[in-house]
């Protein structure tokens, strides 16, 4: 089952930033791990700011993840995508 | 009082595993070793191998892939979902050829996206980028799924893509690279030969993705096995009782 993305507009590193900082924080609290991170942060094939969504159809013990309200409500401009267009290799 | 054999009479086969191939078995990730894998939820955060304890990790929930008993057809696998999920060895072990040396990648894999999913897809990866990495990929050509082994020259990537398998679901792929060629193989029909002194890095090895410093090419499927023999010590019973044994994950 996939994972979904969610991708900023160019410069929008500030709200990737916030989302991804509350998805771990809330990640921390699913899986009784405080040293658990939920998501990488990446730039895509198009310089756009992205992390992992924190929702369906994301599981955790066979059970779907619903996306926390502390978490949509930082989406902002962010769209949830299945795919990015990946960077150039770098080496 | 009917005697039984505990033991039976000389002839019954014995059980072969790939660790009668002695030093020729250089690493061997099996889905099926639960005791080698951690993971909590169902997610993977670690993947050792049976023969050095060769670590795949992966820190990031979201980009962990998900082991379950029964994923593989009934069989304990571990599920990529081609978004972001990836496990990550670095650098590459000692023992493991890199450069132009020979190596042999096998893999058994269940690859499940469809054929109007053009994107390029990795099981299992070494080296660094395409130019100095050797991969075994899922590719879409001419409308069908099909397997392609890549090992990059140090230039450029080079491939060999193997037209005799419709590469959906479950397969049993074994990239055969040596000092000059390579070829990938797919339930034992062969891929077309590339004539190709590979030049592989040995930044990292990877399973579900590239080996690329930040991973892309997801693979959206299951993987039961990823091995690497030295087949400069092999014969040819070893390569058939290693395809009989990987067939029966299918």
């Amino acid at each position: 089952m996939a994972n979904k993305l969610i991708v900023w507009p160019v410069g929008g590193e500030a709200g990737r930033n916030a989302y991804a900082d509350e998805a771990d924080a809330q990640w921390k609290i699913i899986t009784g791990n405080p040293s658990a991170i939920w998501t990488y942060r990446r730039e895509d094939g198009l310089g756009r700011p992205y992390c992992a969504y924190l929702g369906p159809p994301q599981t955790y013990g066979g059970v779907v993840v619903e996306a926390p309200p502390s978490c949509e409500a930082l989406r902002g401009d962010g769209e949830v995508v299945d795919l990015v267009p990946p960077p150039d290799e770098e080496e | 009082m009917r005697r039984r054999r505990l033991f039976p009479a000389l002839g019954y086969p014995s059980l072969w595993t790939p660790l009668a191939l002695g030093s020729s078995l250089l690493a061997w990730w099996d889905a099926e070793r639960s005791d080698l894998i951690t993971q909590a939820g169902g997610l993977v955060s670690s993947w050792r191998d049976v023969v050095g304890g060769y670590d795949a990790v992966q820190a990031v929930g979201g980009s962990q892939p998900i082991w379950s008993a029964t994923s593989f057809n009934g069989r304990p696998g571990i599920t990529g979902d081609g978004t972001d999920d990836e496990l990550t060895l670095a650098p590459v072990p000692a023992a493991i050829p890199i450069g132009a040396n020979a190596c042999e990648m096998w893999a058994v894999v269940s690859q499940a996206a469809l054929v109007a999913d053009a994107t390029l897809r990795m099981a299992f990866s070494y080296g660094n980028t395409t130019a100095t990495a050797r991969n075994i990929q899922r590719v879409v050509d001419t409308g069908n799924n099909r397997a392609r082994g890549n090992s990059g020259d140090g230039a450029s990537a080079r491939s060999s893509l193997n037209t005799a398998v419709d590469f959906s679901t479950r397969h049993v792929v074994r990239l055969r690279i040596d000092l000059t060629a390579f070829q990938c193989d797919v339930d034992q029909q062969a891929g077309a030969v590339s004539a190709t002194a590979s030049n592989t890095a040995s930044s990292r090895l990877r399973f579900f993705a590239s080996a690329a410093a930040t991973a892309a090419n997801f693979w959206n499927g299951g993987v039961n096995t990823g091995l690497l023999v030295d087949p400069t010590q092999m014969s040819s019973s070893d390569d058939d009782n290693l395809y009989a044994y990987l067939n029966r994950r299918l």
